[in-house]
This record gives C-alpha cells, structure tokens and sequence, in this order.
C-alpha cells in the first residue's frame, strides 16, 4: 500500500481556533480537515488508513465525550485527540478511559499537537493494518466449507491427522485431503504459516479503543 | 346728672376712636353721647325757662343737638353693625337736615308758630318744671315722621343681624333702641299736639339708647381684650409644638422681604435670637451649591401657585452643616393684599446622612456581588480569554513553519498576523467588560436592545451552562422595543438569572435542565423578561424571601444574586417577581419601562 498524505480532522465550534488549528496543521504537511461542528464531521468524514480526529471539548450540542462515544461505534479505527480550554480532570480521565489517545488544554503549542498527532496517526496505522489483516482471514475463512474448519481448528491445536481423524469419527484419508484443502484455499505454504495468520489476529485487540488499564 | 352719664361716655369712647382711627362706630358713638348730654343740658334749660321767649329761643336752638343725636345714632348703627339700608339712612338723615333748616328758617321755632304761655307744674322734688302752651306748626309732623322712619331703619338693622347669627347683640342694641324710639314718638306726638302736659324729655328715651350702646361698645372692648390674651396664648402653644417637634415655623412677606420666624428656625439656620430676619439672611446661611435649586423652586411656587418642597444644605456655622427640607405655600394675606410665603423648616440631617451611608453601602454590596458573580463565572471567563489566546499561539506557530520552509508564501504569513492582531483586541475586549463589572458602579444610561444582550450573555455564559449540563433556549420577540438602562447592570442582572435558574436545577434527577429565556413587548409602556428553569421550584412561603440579600438555600454563596437584581431593576423603574410553573420548575419575571414612554 502507498503511504497517502494523513489526513487529520479538526473540530471546533470557535471559527478563529478552528481557522488557526488548521493553518497549522497545514504548516506541518498535515492534510487538515476542518468542520465546525460535530454533526457536520459525523455525517461528512471517511476514515483512512492514516487518519485521526482533533475535538474541542465544550462545544454546544453534542458534547465531547457523547460524540466520542458515536465515533467509536462508528469507526473502530479513527483515533481521537481532545482540545479543551478548561483543565477538567474528571472529564479528562473520562476520555481517556474510554480509548482517547490524548487530552490536551488550551492554547495549546504546536509540538504537543503535533506530537499527540503523529502518536495517533501511528496508531491509526497499526489499526487499519490489523483491520485489513482480519478481512483478509475471514475472506479466506469463508472459502472453507464446515468440515474443513473443523480439520483447522484441529490442526491449530497441533493434533495430528489421526488424532484428528479420531475426533471428528471421520477417516484419516479424508483428514489429509481436507487438510491440503484448506492449505490450498488459505493460500499457506505451511502449518506454521497457518497458526501465526489465526494466532496474530485472533490475539490482536481488535479496534484502537479497547480498554488499555491494566 | 344724665348729661354727666352721658358725657362721660363720650369722653371714653372719643379716646378709643382716637387711638384706632378705623373705627368710625366709636367716633359716632363719642358724637352721639355728646349730642345726648347737650340735650339733656337744653332739656333742662326748658324746664328752668321763666319766659315763653325764653323757651322759644331755647327751642330754636334744641334743633341742633337733635339734628347731631339723630344722625350720629343712624350712621352709628350702620358702622357698627355694617348692616343698615343707605337709602334709608340718607333719607333721614335729610329729613331731619330738612327740619334744621326749617327750623332756622321760621322766625320762631320748628315746633310752635307761636308759645303762648307758659304752664308751670309741680314736680316730684317740689321743683317747677315750664311746660309750653302753644300753637304748633304744621311742619311738626316731620319730627314724629323722622322719628318712625328711624324706627322702621332700626328694625331692619335687629332683623339683619339677628338673621346673621348674632341674636346677642341686635337684642341688646336693637331692643333698646326700639323701646325708647318709641317712647320718643309717644312723647313728641302727645306733647307737642298738647295732648299731655309735660316737659321734654327726650333725653331719656335716648340715655338709654346710649346706655345700650355704651354696653355693646364695651363688651367689644372686654372681647378684644379677650381675644387678644386667647391669640397670645394660642401663639404660644404653636410654638411650643412646632418646637417640640423640631419644627421651625416661617412666614416671608415678599413685598418687603421680611421673615417671621420661630425659634427652631433661628436655631436651624444658626440666626441669633433677636436679629431681624430677611429673606437676604436665610439665603445667605443656604449652601451656595443647593442656592440655585432653592431659588428656583421659589419662583416656580409664586408662580404657578403650587406648593414649594425642597432639601437643601445650610451652613449654620462654618463648621456646622444641615440638612434642612422646606415646605410652603404661597398666598395673599387677606388684610393687606401682600403676598405672603407660609411654610415649615424640618432638620432632617439625620435621616440624610443614614440615607446616604445605606446609598454608600448598598453600591458597596453591588460591586461585591458583582465580583463574586465573576467568581460564579470563572467558567466562562476563562474561556472567553482561552479561545483568543489558543487562536493566537496557533496562528503565530503556524506562521513560523511557513517561514522556515524554502517559498515561503509571505502574503499568508501577512493574513496570519492580521488575524492575530484581531485576536488579541477580541481577549482586550473580555477584559475589560470584566473590568467593567468590577468597577465602582458609575451608571451610564444607553438605550438597550435586550434580545441581543441576552443572546451575547447566554454566549458569554456558554460553557459554564455546559458544565452544568444545561441548556438554553431563547424566545426573544424580533423588533423588540428598545428600553433604557445601563449595560453592565442589565447584563448582571441577567447573568445572575441564570445563574440562578443552574443553581436551580443542579443536582435535580431530571433528565434534562433547560432554561428558557423570552422576551416580549407586552404593552405599550413595558416588556417583559422571563427567566424559565426546569428546577425544583421555589416553596410559596419564600417567593419574596428570595430576595432579600444574603438569603440562600445554598451550602456556598452570599445570597446576594437575587437582591442585586431587584435593585437593578427597581433602579431602571422596572418590577422583579418569581412564580412557580404550572409542570416543573420556576419563572423569574421582569418588567421594564420602554425607553420613551412615560414613567
């Protein structure tokens, strides 16, 4: 994939903020993206592979943590940095808990921004990688017919073909013309191949916002 | 011995006539007495008369006194009483003129053509009395004539005063003289047309006309006397009551410029106790700054007759200052025709001062108000100053990175600085609005478009209502009438408002709290605001108590919010009130005057 210029959204009800925000971002080769109000972005934006979303906090009608809750329902990878002209702790960690890359305060310097940016960017990155990785495993999991991800999940767990056979009370003929099926549709080489696919997506977090706590 | 009655009388009451000259029923009074005793003197002359000529030239001369007793008693009786018909007056008079002349005019006398003899009879003491034996003149008829007219003259004047309301003195005087006119007649008609022998005794009849008079005239004298000790007495006691209650009483006569004052008025104004006090003096103690103000009020007041009501400073000492407050009225003195200026003078620099020092204090409450308001708001205002200063600190940042990159684009770094120059003033301007607010209060009247003060309020208070999670609504009439006020107050007043209305409903379980704020004209003087909460409502036992200042219902605050704005508004000639709302929640209303109309 070709790395496309990012692409960062920009939030804020204040047209002068929102006018400085963006020239900004613009200085630092970010492709800004603004709008004036939450509505607006939720109806108009389109996540990319290299993305993520600057919101002002306090913003009349929907405010910041309600519209963060739609964005991640919306869009499992589209990182969130909140801008806020109060020092607010308990919104603050609110945000944070509920998957926010960061909270910064008003006025804010342009390092910080851009810093939190490109953290989220990555981030962004890393998400839309394992998206793509996941599609691609259920794309190549839908060509297989029942038995045969009955033979997968057996061979994952590294049982042989006639333990396999065993199981599943069918022959151990028809465990290996099933097993070389499945290498066939998935498009593997090797068991090992097989178990590192299912093995990194299955133990990937699925979406940018889950719970980090420890 | 009658004649010495009489003149006696005279003597008394020639000298009260001299001494008040505008009593012209005196004077007659003193002519008439006179007039009395010389007929008794001649009366008793006839009676020694030896010889018929004798008697006649007497006689003859009789007429005089008569002619004086006549008229002095007709015009007395219409001095005195000031009642009397003028035709009937002047009428006898010429009649009993007419007689005078006749009689000087015939060769003998009015009375007989010719005395024949005389009779001589014996009376009580053994002394001889003449009695004349004559013909009479046909003329004579005029006296008895004269006589009745006075009568009839007499018994209009008892009626008149009687019907007047003073039944005393018409029984007195009238009755007397009735009685004894009559008696005259009797005795004019019978002697002179010979019915009934006996000497004149006209006097008598007339004595005691004067007796009755003589005691009327008295008895005035004794009233006067009395009035005047009851006026003496009744002036005192005013004094002592104006004093008593610090009241100063005045009278000005505007012609001459003299003032008649009590003591309080000298004490007030630092007067000595005997100067002689003009309106020149009272002016010059008045404090040269409230001098025109007085003055003008004065001329308003004789001029248009309305009542004069004023405060003004006086400097009683150089050290001294008072606040005195004057009322008055203007009128004409009814004896004089001078116009006159009657008032009081109260000290009222006590009250002054307290009222003063409650003004200095509740300015004070108001400006802390004020600053506590801006603690409630610092919210807002810290937002307010955040968006400027992020805008600028992005923008000049921003501009940095163009420069240090190759082609920099120098006409966007020019529209970044602009942008920033306008950021700047826009944080100047929130502060001083705040600067404002905590100011000492000085009033600036402007005319006000209140839908659009509160729109920019409710923006201005935006992110503490968030905080709160509430929310706003307007409702504001468009083409609202202007009103007239100060901005900073009507902006506090409203900010408190709300404020209040969030205090409200903070910690209420309901799912939504919303504000409502509305405006409209509601009649041609006056429009109304009103502050709408889904709160919990105010219990009706303190729908006034809300209020008063330092009432809350609330753990913090000073409870000043609301009282503030009652102040305000009751300064802008407006009315505050709460009401709660038929659903949920609370209405805060206020009316105010559109700029223009009448107060």
């Amino acid at each position: 994939m070709s790395s496309s210029r990012p692409t960062v959204f920009i939030v804020d009800d204040d047209p002068r903020v929102l006018k400085s925000l963006t020239r900004l971002l613009r200085s630092a080769d970010l492709g800004p993206v603004p709008f004036s109000s939450p509505e607006e972005f939720l109806v108009q934006h389109a996540a990319t592979r290299d993305c993520c979303v600057v919101l002002d906090l306090a913003m009349p009608g929907l405010n910041g943590l309600q519209l963060q809750e739609a964005i991640t329902a919306r869009d499992e990878t589209l990182p969130i940095i909140f801008l806020s002209g109060h020092a607010n702790i308990p919104a603050a960690v609110d945000a944070l808990r509920r998957g926010a890359v960061n909270f910064l305060t008003k006025p804010v310097d342009d390092q910080t921004l851009l810093a939190a940016i490109h953290e989220a960017l990555e981030k962004s990155r890393v998400a839309w990688q394992a998206k793509l990785e996941r599609e691609d495993l259920q794309a190549r999991l839908g060509l297989l017919t029942n038995r045969e991800r009955e033979v997968m999940d057996e061979i994952i767990l590294g049982k042989l073909n006639k333990q396999i056979a065993g199981d599943l009370a069918i022959s151990e003929k028809t465990v290996k013309v099933h097993r070389a099926r499945v290498m066939r549709k998935m498009d593997l080489m090797s068991v090992a191949e097989l178990v590192r696919l299912v093995g990194r997506t299955e133990n990937r977090p699925p979406s940018v916002s889950e719970n980090q706590s420890g | 011995m009658a004649a010495a009655v009489c003149l006696a009388l005279g003597a008394v009451h020639m000298m009260i006539w001299l001494w008040q000259r505008s009593s012209w029923a005196n004077l007659l009074f003193s002519i008439c007495a006179a007039s009395v005793a010389a007929v008794a003197g001649f009366e008793l002359a006839t009676m020694r008369a030896e010889t018929p000529e004798q008697y006649t030239v007497l006689l003859r001369w009789f007429h005089v006194p008569l002619w004086v007793l006549a008229v002095s008693l007709v015009w007395f009786m219409r001095a005195y009483f000031g009642v009397g018909r003028l035709w009937l007056a002047w009428l006898i008079t010429g009649v009993r003129t007419t007689i005078l002349v006749i009689n000087f005019l015939a060769r003998t006398n009015f009375n007989y053509r010719v005395i024949s003899e005389l009779h001589f009879i014996q009376w009580a003491h053994g002394e001889r009395i003449a009695v004349p034996v004559g013909t009479p003149n046909l003329w004579t008829v005029l006296g008895p004539i004269s006589l009745i007219l006075m009568f009839v003259y007499f018994v209009d004047i008892t009626r008149t005063v009687w019907r007047r309301g003073d039944p005393e003195r018409s029984v007195i005087v009238g009755g007397f003289a009735w009685f004894f006119i009559l008696c005259a007649i009797a005795q004019s008609v019978l002697v002179v047309w010979g019915f009934v022998r006996m000497p004149y005794f006209f006097s008598f009849c007339f004595l005691g006309i004067i007796l009755g008079m003589a005691y009327e005239l008295s008895r005035d004298v004794h009233r006067v006397g009395g009035l005047s000790s009851a006026l003496r007495e009744s002036e005192g006691r005013i004094d002592f009551a104006a004093s008593a209650a610090e009241l100063g009483l005045w009278v000005w006569n505007v012609r001459d410029g003299n003032v008649w004052v009590t003591n309080e008025v000298r004490r007030q104004f630092g007067l000595s106790d005997t100067e002689q006090v003009t309106i020149d003096r009272i002016m010059r103690a008045i404090h040269p700054e409230d001098l025109p103000a007085v003055r003008q009020e004065i001329e308003r007041a004789l001029r248009d007759g309305t009542p004069y009501d004023t405060q003004y400073r006086v400097t009683s000492s150089p050290s001294e200052v008072r606040w005195i407050h004057a009322r008055a009225d203007a009128h004409t003195n009814w004896h004089n025709q001078d116009v006159q200026m009657r008032g009081i003078t109260v000290d009222v620099t006590e009250r002054k001062l307290t009222e003063l020092e409650s003004a200095r204090q509740r300015l004070e409450l108001t400006r802390l108000s004020r600053a506590a308001t801006l603690g409630e708001l610092s919210g807002s205002l810290a937002h307010e100053l955040n968006q400027p200063l992020t805008a600028i600190l992005s923008n000049a940042q921003a501009a940095q990175r163009f420069l240090a990159q190759e082609n920099a684009d120098l006409s966007e770094v020019r529209e970044i600085l602009a942008d920033i120059v306008e950021d700047d003033r826009r944080a100047g301007k929130v502060l001083s609005n705040v600067r404002m607010l905590l100011k000492h209060g000085e009033v600036n009247r402007e005319r006000i478009d209140l839908a659009e003060l509160v729109r920019d309020t409710l923006h201005f208070v935006q992110s503490d209502l968030m905080n709160g999670n509430v929310w706003a609504k307007t409702e504001l009439q468009a083409d609202l009438p202007l009103i007239n006020g100060d901005r900073v107050q009507m902006q506090q007043m409203i900010i408190n408002l709300i404020i209040n209305a969030c205090h409200a409903m903070s910690g209420t379980d309901t799912v939504r709290n919303e504000i409502t704020i509305a405006a409209s004209k509601l009649s041609d003087k006056e429009i109304q605001l009103a502050v709408r909460d889904t709160g919990r409502g105010i219990p009706p036992e303190n729908l006034e108590r809300i209020f008063e200042p330092l009432y809350t219902t609330r753990a913090e605050g000073m409870g000043l919010g609301l009282a503030v704005c009652r102040t305000i508004v009751k300064a802008h000639g407006g009315k505050l009130w709460a009401a709660n709302n038929d659903d949920v929640g609370a209405t805060f209303y206020v009316l105010l005057p559109i700029a223009g109309s009448a107060a």
